[in-house]
């Protein structure tokens, strides 16, 4: 249910980690804060797009049980997640 | 089973829109709600639906405070005015979500949608919206809370439709709300009209008349 209220969030989002990812390889540590930035900005595009994408069909989820916080939450957290980790291990095999 | 929404008083800026209104859902009853436009129906019917937060709401669930009603697992669905389903989706797909079977569903129902397991958006504006209303009325929550279901609706499917809410009320509490209010009078168990800020129960047409609703 998630992915598909994502869908759209995704397409942006994948793009973004892995420039973040390929940035952050290519130059080393002190990228990070910049595509942080980038990472954090575009969620919060991302989560008023969605907001507005789902504008009509978002009691369709709250129908069956998905509330709009929590629908936003946990795509918000697994993406961040996501990118966290990648960069986490980037930084690892840097050193 | 009941839902009591009470004390509800909003406003717009300096416009009061609702000043102390109320209103009770009963399980096994049909719950009609009437006013005319701007009086606030669809404003309560947000709140009730948490889309809305007014100066001053008590919401109570068998006298018991809940901030949420969705966040009660299996107590309301909710048809908005508007189509509210995913254009991409399978009406099989759909029906499973919602926990209704599917193949008893279309047993039942399945003459209305000879498309069979179409995708929602491939069926016309008038059939979206009988598929909406049948399956949340179908779908196992204690409430279920319709909003202009007789809109859009061919004349030849009111009267479905308004037996599958008596069906459903056999089992569940149904709100209504709707301009065509004779389907709503014939319909509700009890009848509420949004007049002045407030909802006062009426009891039939000279209700109506009296208040201005009809002439």
């Amino acid at each position: 249910m998630y992915l598909l209220y994502a869908r759209s969030y995704l397409l942006v989002a994948i793009p973004i980690t892995l420039a973040g990812w390929y940035t952050v390889y290519h130059n080393g540590p002190v990228a990070i804060g910049g595509m942080l930035f980038l990472k954090l900005a575009s969620m919060l595009v991302g989560w008023v797009g969605l907001r507005r994408r789902h504008k009509k069909d978002i009691f369709f989820y709250q129908n069956i049980g998905y509330g709009e916080p929590r629908l936003l939450a946990v795509v918000g957290a697994v993406d961040f997640a996501a990118w966290l980790l990648g960069i986490t291990a980037i930084i690892i095999s840097y050193f | 089973m009941e839902i009591l929404l009470d004390s509800v008083y909003l406003s717009f800026g300096a416009h009061d829109v609702l000043q102390g209104a109320h209103l009770k859902l009963v399980r096994g009853e049909v719950t009609g709600m009437l006013g005319r436009n701007g009086t606030g129906k669809s404003c309560l019917l947000k709140i009730l639906t948490g889309q809305l937060r007014p100066e001053n709401l008590y919401i109570g669930v068998d006298g018991k405070y809940t901030k949420n009603l969705y966040a009660v697992p299996g107590l309301i669905n909710y048809l908005p005015q508007h189509t509210c389903h995913p254009e991409d989706m399978r009406l099989g797909k759909i029906l499973a979500l919602y926990g209704v079977d599917g193949t008893a569903f279309m047993a039942e129902h399945g003459l209305l949608f000879p498309e069979g397991d179409a995708r929602f958006g491939d069926l016309s504006g008038g059939t979206k919206r009988l598929f909406e209303i049948l399956t949340l009325l179908a779908a196992e929550t204690h409430f279920t809370l319709l909003d202009e279901p007789f809109s859009h609706i061919m004349p030849i499917h009111l009267d479905y439709i308004r037996e599958a809410i008596q069906r459903s009320a056999k089992v569940k509490g149904v709100l209504v709300t709707d301009h065509k209010y004779q389907h709503v009078l014939d319909l509700a168990d009890t009848l509420y009209l949004i007049y002045q800020g407030t909802s006062r129960i009426v009891s039939g047409r000279e209700d109506l008349v009296r208040y201005g609703y009809i002439r």
